[in-house]
């Protein structure tokens, strides 16, 4: 039987499905009784998905524009 | 979805080094260049000058291109190689501890502290306004060692073994790290979104 240590040590290997069915068994068994490992589970799942959904952030214009004035002139000059 | 041909023409005309191509290509690719670039670099400087470095390895090396990929995704792994290039030197600063961020466990293997549950689902997260900008500010939080394994594993979508390459470590080192640093950010997180503290 996994303690909540175990459990935890195994959670970015169960959230990328990287983990036997074995162990996939144990963990979803322990977090069923476990709030805490629950609530520690399902944090790091919205976690994980609101992670990978912020990296379609725009820059301003202003930003990316100084920035292609800046490369063009190295351009140039190489 | 661009037309295959549209990519055959655009690519000839910055081979031959068509200044008004190459700009339009810089302007149109800039903003997502910099945004890889700045998730990798805490410094904004940093940032730029890597964007400005991937944009000169891709014009000097654009004749070995054989479209195996597109052309984007191509100048994508150029700016996350630039950027890893800056990152070395910008490692070797001093870092901060990580363990104040990771669950505490009794002697019995417990969880030494209780954990409060998120009241909102991922969708309402990212339906708020502000989400993305605290996710940023809270991957920003991280000790660099832990946040590039983060962002070139969760962000960029790097598989293990390709971001262990691109940083010269093993891949358990890169499954360690990630697993710390997921939990890390989850604990800056939870600050943001639990339903109470207790």
């Amino acid at each position: 039987v996994l303690d909540c240590h175990q459990v935890i040590a195994e959670l970015a290997n169960f959230l990328d499905e990287e983990v036997s069915a074995d162990l996939r068994r144990d963990i979803e068994a322990h977090v069923a009784h476990c709030h805490t490992c629950e609530a520690l589970y399902d944090s790091a799942r919205r976690t994980l998905r609101i992670t990978t959904e912020s990296r379609t952030f725009e820059l301003p214009e202003s930003v990316s524009g100084r920035i292609v004035e800046r490369i063009m002139a190295r351009l140039r000059k190489a | 979805v661009r037309n295959p041909n549209e990519e055959i023409r655009e690519l000839q005309r910055l081979r031959t080094g068509d200044e008004r191509a190459c700009e339009a290509w810089v302007r149109a690719h800039a903003g997502r260049v910099l945004a890889v670039t700045r998730r990798i670099l805490r410094s904004e400087q940093d940032a730029q000058d890597a964007a400005q470095l991937a944009f000169l390895c891709a014009f000097r090396s654009i004749h070995r291109f054989r479209g195996g990929s597109s052309l984007s995704t191509w100048l994508h792994r150029i700016a996350v190689n630039a950027a890893l290039m800056l990152h070395r030197a910008a490692t070797r600063r001093a870092e901060l501890p990580l363990e104040d961020l990771l669950p505490r466990f009794a002697p019995d293997g417990h969880h030494a502290a209780p954990v409060g549950d998120w009241s909102a689902s991922a969708e309402e997260l990212l339906r708020r306004k502000e989400t993305r900008r605290k996710v940023r500010e809270a991957i920003a939080r991280l000790p660099q060692r832990y946040r590039v394994v983060l962002v070139l594993r969760d962000l960029e979508e790097l598989d293990t073994e390709e971001a262990a390459q691109r940083l010269g470590v093993t891949t358990m080192a890169v499954k360690l790290r990630l697993h710390r640093a997921r939990q890390a950010l989850r604990t800056l997180l939870a600050q943001e979104f639990e339903r109470s503290a207790a």
